[in-house]
């Protein structure tokens, strides 16, 4: 198997702060109301963004978090589903859209089994999570994984089962989101 | 070589070029970058350290600022490179970088223009508003003594915390010199420092959460660090990783519950007897820790069977001394008399029994412990008060005496409850019982605070004497309920004029009322310095635009070093710092001799103090660090109490109190509180109420950046599903949430995260947030006779030197019964 940049991320150490989407939104300079990285309360499905509504009756409650940031597949749906070619994988499997050749069509934010891709009105383009690439680019981790205050996201590649991230997937039983849908996700959770 | 502040901004000031660090700011840049990364598009950085403006979490993060073209981008928490488990900021932290720049920033004086809190501004110049203020302060002092003015530069929202230099230290040295009045004190929850106060003498002092890797076991008791102590629950994160197994006992499910090994739900404000009864069930199963009870603690000491006071030499022997104490050693049947502040006893003396010793009849002061508990604290009974099942206690209690060493992680929750002294002294009893105090891994600890010398560094710029005393001239200090009695009632004294430093405790008060009905209208002058026009300021007559911490320059101690904080970028629009600000009106009352020094020179005033924790340690050395530097603190953990100096009357741990013995308080028990469960409350609203915090406010403060506004969206308070269905309500109804103080509106969350009984909301929001009222209006009001308690005023009074942190009066922001009704139309 190839390089695949991606990240496991632990989801019994997540407390649901947000540090990680907001440092990508200072990173990312994304406007206010786009959100490349959301992290969703997994208690009651009622529970807005922000809002920690556990699921049960009291005291017997479970409440945890799930941080989503663009999944970069090894199949990734939206790339297929470009009418345009504006998505591309790189060699390290980054997944990036490119806005000079975005149509706004939307058709990957429709395609993605994970809400990835947000359409940006002002512009008129589909945008979306790009790992960090420049951040990368340069031995830098991403800015999610750079704010976690409690060190629960690993970068990596996760097809080196000799990475951080790799030895992480073995041994901590770290599982993809919707495996049905065979997109091949990089990135990988460790249930609370 | 002198080194100008100027310099220091350059010389911080890392330059990166294409080969630096990637940036990108704003969609074009990062549009660019997506398709091929481009090196014009990395101009030039400059890094600068700078405290979290988050005044009041006590975590005192460290931020590395990114500024490009004078403009902060982004903040990132500093790598401290030997202490790599330290490297923290939370999501507030990170979303200051907004702060300079966010809609709301107050940007040139102003002067009301409509009626108070009416919101209609003019705007002045800096000229006419100092000229202004430095009238009013000449006029208040020749008609009522320069007393009557009210400096105040402390609290809830200081930047980035009480006393540093270039903000609270220069009013400091302002107050002293004009004469004026400095409240004591905090203006909210320090009820469980005036327990650790009666118990250990040390306040507010704490332990390193970096300590808490070395416990076998972590109870997060009344606290919920995930979402308001970054700092301490990442290290309890650490812990956890490691296997040590946390219990939450607390009675929210928050997210700090949602992580817990195990929750133990507690009625409010009954933790005093939970921890009472954990006591019984160690002494009953013989699991205390006697050496450490004897050595370290009061327990050894004999107390008069007549009046309770320690028995002392002077009972006993003619010309025995009164302030020596008596234990009883069972193997000479004698008295050993125990000096004050001298630890240690031999393994003979008695910790249990009644004992006549010269025809007093005493008892061990250990053995009046379990009696109490015995008595009043079986786990049946604690299970009636708590509500938490005998059996649980009783588990609780061995896991906790066998864990050897476990910490009990407390913050400021339970003293927010008018018995939180009482709570905190139980646990601390608890802690001695077991011999865990001032032990690596054990303790009772309140958070990540006030840890001596720069170490945790609180007070390295604040205990500075040469920058608050230019001159032998002193301040008039009175507690803050004397202050706020004088101003509603002019007894003692007059106070008409108050300055206020970026402090909103009209908000973070509770019951605003007080301020705005009793207060405010009682001062015929209010200036407010701020960065924005939070409720507080909106009652002022002239306010006056304050730089932010990453507009100016101060230093600091943090987690083990010393930091030298900022520039960043220099004062937007008007904005001015508060030491030019203190400069400029102390040269219109002529006092301006005693402000010559420049920002940098008060940095260094602080840096040549004879604290040994900063031998070595000088501002130029630290410019050439890029800011920040090792203190000299050894490597290992701050461990509060580890020194086993106690100052106490008996210089032990006194989980016994003779000073208390009027209050019947001298051993820590279970009262009712206000308006909590068990209370006597009169009023008798059948629902528990409390604003808590959530993780995007800083008390009052950061949660209206719209970067965290969008997240915390509206207002909402928590109501159990029962609760809710007897009323009537759904999820998202507007109700009216009331009791005889006041009320607010607002959305309901139908939420099992509250247990039935109790309806919760967020501190934070600011009145503007809500459709009618506010989450504070129900509350019992501050430092007001209906909230006294002697127990504070006497550790004010005890307090000697006067300034010791926290006294006077502590709020019972929690202690509040509200009934909650649908609305319709709103």
């Amino acid at each position: 198997m190839g390089k695949q940049y991606g990240m496991v991320i632990d989801l019994g150490v997540c407390v649901g702060c947000h540090a990680c989407t907001i440092a990508c939104k200072f990173e990312n300079g994304t406007d206010l109301t786009i959100d490349w990285h959301r992290v969703e309360t997994v208690g009651d499905p009622k529970a807005q963004v922000g809002q920690d509504i556990p699921k049960g009756i009291y005291p017997n409650l479970s409440l945890s978090w799930l941080p989503v940031p663009c999944q970069h597949c090894a199949n990734p749906p939206c790339l297929a589903a470009c009418p345009t070619g504006a998505i591309s994988k790189r060699a390290d499997g980054i997944v990036l859209i490119d806005q000079n050749r975005c149509i706004g069509c939307r058709y990957c934010s429709w395609v993605c089994p994970y809400h990835v891709p947000q359409f940006n009105a002002a512009t008129g383009t589909t945008e979306k999570c790009t790992l960090c690439v420049h951040r990368v680019d340069q031995s830098l981790v991403p800015a999610c994984v750079n704010a976690c205050v409690y060190g629960a996201r690993v970068f990596g590649d996760v097809n080196d089962p000799n990475s951080e991230a790799g030895k992480l997937i073995a041994t901590r039983h770290a599982h993809v989101l919707a495996p049905e849908q065979e997109t091949g996700p990089s990135v990988y959770y460790i249930d609370p | 070589m002198e080194v100008t502040r100027r310099q220091f901004i350059q010389s911080t000031g890392v330059v990166l070029g294409a080969a630096g660090l990637g940036l990108s700011h704003g969609n074009k840049v990062l549009k660019a970058l997506t398709q091929a990364p481009s090196p014009a598009a990395a101009s030039s950085e400059k890094l600068v350290s700078v405290f979290t403006p988050c005044a009041g979490c006590h975590q005192k993060c460290v931020l590395r600022v990114h500024v490009v073209d004078g403009r902060i981008v982004k903040n990132e928490a500093w790598p401290f490179a030997d202490q790599p488990d330290d490297t923290h900021c939370c999501v507030k932290g990170i979303s200051s970088a907004a702060l300079p720049y966010y809609p709301d920033r107050l940007k040139y004086p102003m002067k009301r223009a409509g009626n108070r809190g009416e919101g209609k501004w003019t705007r002045i110049s800096w000229n006419e508003a100092l000229d202004t203020i430095a009238q009013k302060l000449k006029e208040t002092r020749d008609k009522y003594g320069s007393q009557a003015v009210l400096i105040d530069h402390t609290g809830s929202s200081v930047t980035p915390q009480a006393g540093d230099v270039n903000s609270g230290a220069e009013a400091i040295r302002f107050e002293n010199l004009f004469g004026s009045t400095l409240p004591d004190g905090w203006y909210d929850d320090t009820s469980c420092v005036v327990g650790n106060y009666f118990t250990t003498g040390n306040d507010l002092e704490g332990s390193d959460p970096r300590g808490m890797m070395q416990a076998n076991l972590i109870m997060v008791w009344g606290a919920n660090p995930a979402e308001s102590a970054f700092r301490d629950w990442k290290h309890i994160t650490l812990a956890r990783q490691k296997g040590v197994p946390v219990i939450v006992i607390g009675h929210l499910f928050d997210p700090t519950a949602a992580k817990a090994d195990q929750f133990v739900p507690i009625k409010r404000a009954t933790d005093a007897a939970l921890a009472l009864a954990m006591i019984q069930v160690i002494v009953a199963s013989d699991l205390q820790n006697k050496a450490f009870l004897r050595q370290n603690t009061v327990a050894p000491l004999l107390v008069r069977d007549d009046n309770g006071k320690l028995l002392r030499e002077a009972d006993i022997k003619s010309d025995g001394s009164p302030d020596k104490f008596v234990a009883w050693d069972q193997a000479s049947q004698a008295a050993v008399i125990v000096e004050k502040g001298k630890l240690g006893a031999p393994d003979t003396v008695a910790l249990t029994g009644a004992i006549v010793v010269n025809g007093v009849a005493c008892h061990t002061s250990f053995q009046q412990l379990v009696d109490l508990v015995n008595a009043q604290y079986t786990p049946e009974k604690a299970a009636e008060i708590t509500g938490v099942p005998a059996d649980t206690i009783r588990d609780l209690a061995a896991r906790y005496a066998k864990a050897n060493p476990a910490t009990i992680y407390y913050n400021f929750g339970l003293g927010r409850y008018f018995n939180g002294n009482l709570s905190t002294r139980a646990q601390l009893a608890l802690g001695a019982v077991c011999g865990y105090l001032g032990r690596l891994g054990g303790g009772v600890n309140l958070g990540g605070i006030s840890i001596p010398g720069a170490g945790g560094g609180y007070l390295i710029g604040f205990n500075n004497a040469s920058v608050q005393q230019a001159t032998d001239a002193t301040s008039k200090k009175i507690t803050l309920y004397e202050t706020l009695q004088a101003i509603q009632t002019g007894k003692p004294y007059p106070i008409k004029m108050w300055i206020n430093s970026f402090r909103n405790p009209i908000q973070t008060c509770p019951n605003p009322q007080r301020w705005i009905n009793d207060i405010v209208p009682n001062l015929d002058f209010i200036v407010n310095v701020n960065i924005r026009l939070d409720w507080t300021a909106q009652y002022a007559d002239i306010v006056l635009p304050d730089a932010t911490i990453f507009e100016r320059v101060t230093v600091s101690g943090v987690q083990d070093h010393v930091v030298l904080s900022g520039p960043a970028i220099e004062p937007l629009f008007e904005a001015r710092t508060t030491h030019w600000i203190w400069q400029e009106l102390a040269n219109r009352v002529d006092l301006g001799q005693y402000f010559t020094q420049s920002d940098v020179d008060y940095v260094k005033m602080v840096l040549d103090s004879k604290d040994a924790s900063l031998q070595g340690i000088t501002y130029d050395k630290l410019v050439q660090a890029g800011g920040v530097l090792r203190a000299n603190v050894p490597p290992t953990p701050y461990v509060a109490g580890a020194s086993g100096q106690f100052d106490t009357p008996t210089g032990r741990i006194e989980f016994y109190s003779e000073r208390l013995l009027t209050y019947q308080e001298q051993l820590p028990v279970y009262k009712p509180s206000k308006e909590a469960p068990n209370s006597p409350d009169p009023q008798k609203y059948p629902l528990q109420y409390f604003a808590a915090r959530k993780k995007f406010y800083m008390h009052t403060f950061m949660g209206d950046i719209p970067v965290l506004h969008r997240y915390m969206g509206e207002p909402w308070i928590d109501i159990n599903p029962q609760d809710a269905q007897a009323r009537g309500i759904q999820d998202g109804d507007m109700v009216q949430v009331f009791n005889a103080r006041g009320m607010l509106v607002v959305k309901a969350s139908v939420s099992p995260m509250v247990p039935p009984g109790t309806v919760r909301t967020n501190h934070g929001p600011g009145p503007q947030d809500f459709k009618q009222g506010h989450y504070q209006m129900v509350t019992l009001p501050h430092a007001s006779e209906s909230t006294f308690n002697p127990v504070h005023d006497l550790r004010y009074q005890l307090t000697e030197p006067w300034w010791k942190w926290a006294g006077g009066q502590a709020d019972v922001i929690f202690d509040c019964a509200v009934d909650v009704r649908k609305v319709s139309g709103v």
